[in-house]
């Protein structure tokens, strides 16, 4: 667009704009009635008008006085923010959430300091909210602890809107601090043990917070030292109010409260019953998150149930502990950053027991069995650290027995429940299952054990039932088990499926399952009310897939699934947006290998980048001999036919330059290779993989800086990790080849092959 | 606090519209000043914060305000004018430290994503930060004066009076500048149009 068009443009519009539709139309067809592309262009822009991009929203008002010249008049634009309220000057906004908004302000007299002023929006009862914030003025008044932040006032603006007036913390949610500062557990531990202080400080005067969560929970440093500084006391009792469909979602659909953090009691809709137990139960959800790195109910999955889903998790449904969550999660789900060399599994095993313990009986349904105080629970978790037995235990067998039945019976099944009690041993692991629920199709005719931590119970007429976790629940038919990420059943005419991928966990129209059914059959869903629609449906079993690419901005994404066909694997770039069209499937015959990143540049050429940073994405790196793949390539592609080039990824990727897309790609902002991690170079272990005559695999270490890391002598399935670097590309082109393999030895199942590992 | 302001920068702005000094010096020194302590404290708050830039962005410049003048010593024509750079110097950072951002952690421009990956706020606003970027330096070849209206607005948190002052321009003006800087940003962000 050109100055002057943009001139013209600019006068046009500011002429129309305030009009309505039909003088709009009539100004519009008089003043481009020779220039239908001018008026193209104004309509196009009005129609952003109203829809203005939340980046564009300034953050507030600037000081009082910048400006006051003489003869001005605030716009009306600025004028919904009042230079003091209260006394207080208002600065500028320090942030928004659900009930109101928070300023910086300034008090003047009698001493000058700043403070935070939260407005509690439009819409509450002033009058209620005043009346239960002053039942507790007094106790809030002498609220003293180094870990809470005072409450200085409160009241209404003219407005009607409450506000509080609180000391200023300035610091990071307590989950935030972790992780950035890469905090181990028993760091964690002890900034929580502060939390669980101050808590019990404020029990003791009478006062449940109600609300407590990371952002509510801020670290500030002081002289060198983290000081957890717990805000909003008072604020959630006085604000309370009933849990209603209105009260949760906001006429988006948006849900304003914080369930996550709610106790089961809270979920009742009821204002009564309200306790210090209350508070215990948010410290157990913070503390699993402390050590986790994850809620104990995805987000996502929670928001998408509905009220009635949602409260009814809240209530009945055990998340897994924390230790079975960080198993299951895999790299990048879990916030926490783990140190160099520690995976996933290696938490798992540092909660297991007795961090268990702690935060689920923290997370009790019956809170009874809770912490009676913080101050017990702050004991417990000083035990731990200091070495010494703790007073939690794991739930015994004969407890979720009868809490499965009292469950089961208070939703009406119609059959009775069938209670098995199973001992399963896999690779030296003592696997319980605890409780079956008899399936509607029939008896309970076999249970396989298929991973380590995963179990299939079938049923005697075909159907079966999954759960995810051993000890745990094995859900009937046609319900579905809440553990993100899990095999879950869904049933559609009578087949179980188990969803396998969840490609968009946020709901929407554009959410797509991808399912596999009992039969092995692939089918996909796109919608969240379980519809399955069969996009393949006699088409090969889904091995494994990787979402690859996703361009936020323009809602599509790659996702790369791998198929398997009879003995075969297949690579599948599946190019999906989120108006609900495949756009393409582009399959490359041959063996399975797996990239872990993905690019497109114009006419749809690619690039794939092989084994970039993290060692432990190598899990899924596979090589292919034939088409001259192996982890540390670059492949440049170019769809549709993937035929590619590898190009070594070492040294900075000369040859890389050469690719046409390049350009192209890079102005998009679409392509940059990362510099290669130094510590991804130490880290090298080559394997070789031969087939033996008897159809078993050898695999032949080269071993770098003396180690090959496999690993994990606990882990059955057996995992392989690998990272690689230069040594790499040279036992490549001495035409050794290079396998990295995925390998899980799994008891009765062809696929997967004991692998002696040979180490030269 | 008083014992951190710089008399210097104070000065400067006293002395930028007289004939004192040389007027690109002088503000290329304070854009300095002003771009130094800023990232400083941007520093200090992306470690200890969350990344809403925008949000923590008129803070900043107001903080860096606080910290770099005496407020009792200048007008509001000196303060807006700050305003004004400190606008331009925010803008500076945020770019750059999306496109750092970006390089350092991402691999690019690409977004990877685990299943079940929570919304990532920080690379969502890069992005952003960035498209903001490219549509501002288009705009600024079309009208540059809109740009800098939008500037104050966004990334210093200006009232639309405060930048008619320091444009020395009417507010109608300044007003039309700005709406019509948000229709076509918007759509130019919504469609994510390139160069």
């Amino acid at each position: 667009m050109k100055p002057d068009h943009y001139l013209r443009i600019r006068e046009l519009l500011i002429k129309v704009a305030d009009l309505a539709d039909a003088d709009r139309q009539a100004l519009l067809d008089v003043e481009c009635r020779d220039d239908p592309e001018l008026r193209r262009e104004v309509e196009s822009l009005l129609a952003h008008d109203t829809d203005h991009r939340a980046i564009l929203n300034t953050a507030g008002a600037v000081p009082d006085g910048i400006g006051s010249g003489p003869g001005v008049e605030v716009t009306t634009e600025d004028s919904d923010l009042p230079d003091y309220i209260a006394g207080y000057r208002i600065l500028y906004k320090l942030g928004e959430g659900g009930m109101g908004e928070v300023f910086l302000a300034e008090q003047e007299r009698p001493l000058r300091r700043r403070l935070a002023l939260k407005i509690i929006k439009l819409g509450m009862n002033s009058k209620e909210v005043m009346a239960r914030f002053e039942s507790e003025r007094q106790a809030l008044a002498i609220l003293n602890h180094p870990n809470i932040a005072s409450i200085f006032d409160a009241g209404s603006t003219e407005e009607g809107r409450p506000y509080f007036v609180m000391e200023l913390v300035t610091g990071a949610p307590i989950t935030e601090y972790c992780e950035r500062n890469h905090l181990g557990t028993a760091e964690r531990l002890e900034l929580f043990i502060l939390v669980c202080q101050a808590i019990h400080h404020a029990h003791q005067n009478g006062i449940i917070h109600r609300d407590i969560k990371p952002s509510n929970v801020l670290v500030t440093v002081q002289a060198g030292r983290a000081i957890p500084k717990i805000i909003d006391f008072g604020v959630a009792k006085a604000t309370n109010q009933r849990l209603t469909e209105r009260t949760v979602y906001t006429e988006q659909g948006h849900l304003i409260g914080t369930p996550e953090y709610m106790s089961p009691e809270q979920a009742d809709m009821l204002d009564t019953d309200i306790d210090a137990s209350t508070d215990i139960f948010s410290l157990g959800v913070l503390l699993y998150e402390l050590l986790v790195g994850a809620l104990p109910f995805h987000t996502q999955m929670l928001r998408k149930a509905g009220l009635e889903g949602m409260l009814h998790i809240i209530r009945e449904v055990d998340p897994p502990s924390p230790s079975d969550k960080a198993s299951s999660l895999d790299d990048g789900q879990s916030t926490i950053v783990l140190p160099r060399g520690k995976r996933s599994s290696s938490l798992a095993k540092e909660l297991r027991g007795e961090l268990d313990w702690i935060t689920m009986k923290a997370l009790a349904k019956d809170r009874t069995r809770r912490y009676t105080s913080a101050h017990d629970m702050q004991d417990d978790i000083r035990r731990y650290l200091d070495g010494d037995k703790v007073l939690a235990s794991p739930p015994s067998v004969s407890y979720r027995f009868s809490k499965a039945v009292r469950r089961n019976r208070s939703k009406a099944f119609s059959v009775g429940a069938v209670v098995v009690a199973l001992v399963a041993m896999v690779a030296g692991a003592t696997v319980l299952v605890s409780s079956l629920v008899q399936s509607r199709h029939g008896n309970l005719a076999a249970v396989e054990v298929i991973e380590m931590r995963i179990a299939r119970a079938v049923g005697d007429r075909g159907d079966f039932l999954w759960t995810r976790q051993m000890p745990g629940r094995i859900w009937p038919n046609g319900r579905w088990n809440w553990n993100e990420r899990s095999h879950t059943i869904v049933e559609r005419n009578g087949v179980a499926a188990s969803v396998v991928l969840s490609l968009w966990p946020d709901s929407g129209p554009g959410s797509l399952w991808l399912l596999e059914a009992g039969s092995g059959d692939v089918l996909w869903t796109r919608d969240t009310s379980w519809g399955v629609a069969p996009v393949n449906a006699q088409g090969p079993t889904i091995y494994d897939w990787n979402v690859l690419v996703q361009w936020p901005d323009r809602d599509e994404q790659v996702l790369a699934a791998a198929l398997r066909d009879g003995d075969f694997y297949s690579f599948a770039l599946q190019f999906i947006t989120l108006q609900n069209e495949v756009l393409g499937t582009y399959y490359h015959p041959g063996p399975l290998y797996f990239c872990d990143q993905l690019s497109l540049g114009e006419s749809g050429s690619a690039l794939l980048l092989y084994g970039s940073n993290s060692s432990s994405r190598f899990v899924r790196d596979f090589v292919s001999f034939e088409t001259g793949i192996h982890p540390g390539c670059v492949v440049l592609l170019d769809l549709p036919g993937i035929d590619g080039q590898a190009y070594p990824y070492s040294q900075g990727l000369p040859e890389y330059r050469d690719w046409p897309g390049m350009e192209i790609a890079r102005e998009r902002g679409y392509l940059l290779i990362p510099p290669i991690q130094p510590e991804t170079k130490a880290e090298v272990g080559v394997l070789n993989v031969s087939r033996n005559d008897d159809g078993s695999v050898s695999i032949r270490a080269n071993v770098h800086d003396g180690r090959i890391i496999t690993l994990d002598e606990d882990l059955r399935p057996v995992q392989v990790y690998l990272a690689l670097n230069s040594v790499a590309d040279d036992l490549y082109e001495s035409g050794e080849g290079i396998f990295l393999p995925y390998l899980f030895i799994r008891d009765g199942q062809q696929e997967f092959v004991d692998l002696p590992i040979v180490v030269d | 606090m008083g014992d951190q302001r710089r008399p210097e920068i104070t000065r400067i702005l006293r002395d930028l519209h007289s004939d004192k000094v040389d007027h690109r010096t002088a503000a290329d020194r304070l854009f300095n000043a002003v771009y130094e302590e800023l990232r400083r404290l941007a520093t200090d708050l992306m470690r200890g914060e969350r990344a809403d830039h925008t949000l923590q962005s008129t803070a900043l410049v107001h903080e860096a305000y606080l910290r770099l003048v005496d407020d009792s010593r200048i007008d509001w024509q000196n303060r807006a004018h700050f305003f004004g750079i400190a606008a331009r110097a925010m803008r500076q950072i945020l770019v750059d430290h999306a496109r750092r951002h970006r390089r350092a952690k991402r691999g690019g421009g690409l977004r990877k994503i685990t299943l079940d990956e929570k919304l990532d706020l920080e690379a969502a606003s890069d992005v952003e930060i960035l498209q903001l970027e490219d549509a501002l330096v288009r705009l600024a070849e079309m009208h540059p004066r809109t740009t800098q209206v939008v500037e104050m607005r966004v990334f210093a948190g200006l009232k639309i009076k405060e930048i008619a002052h320091v444009l020395g321009l009417s507010r109608q003006t300044i007003h039309g500048d700005w709406r019509v800087a948000k229709m076509w940003l918007s759509r130019e962000l919504a469609e994510g149009r390139a160069s």
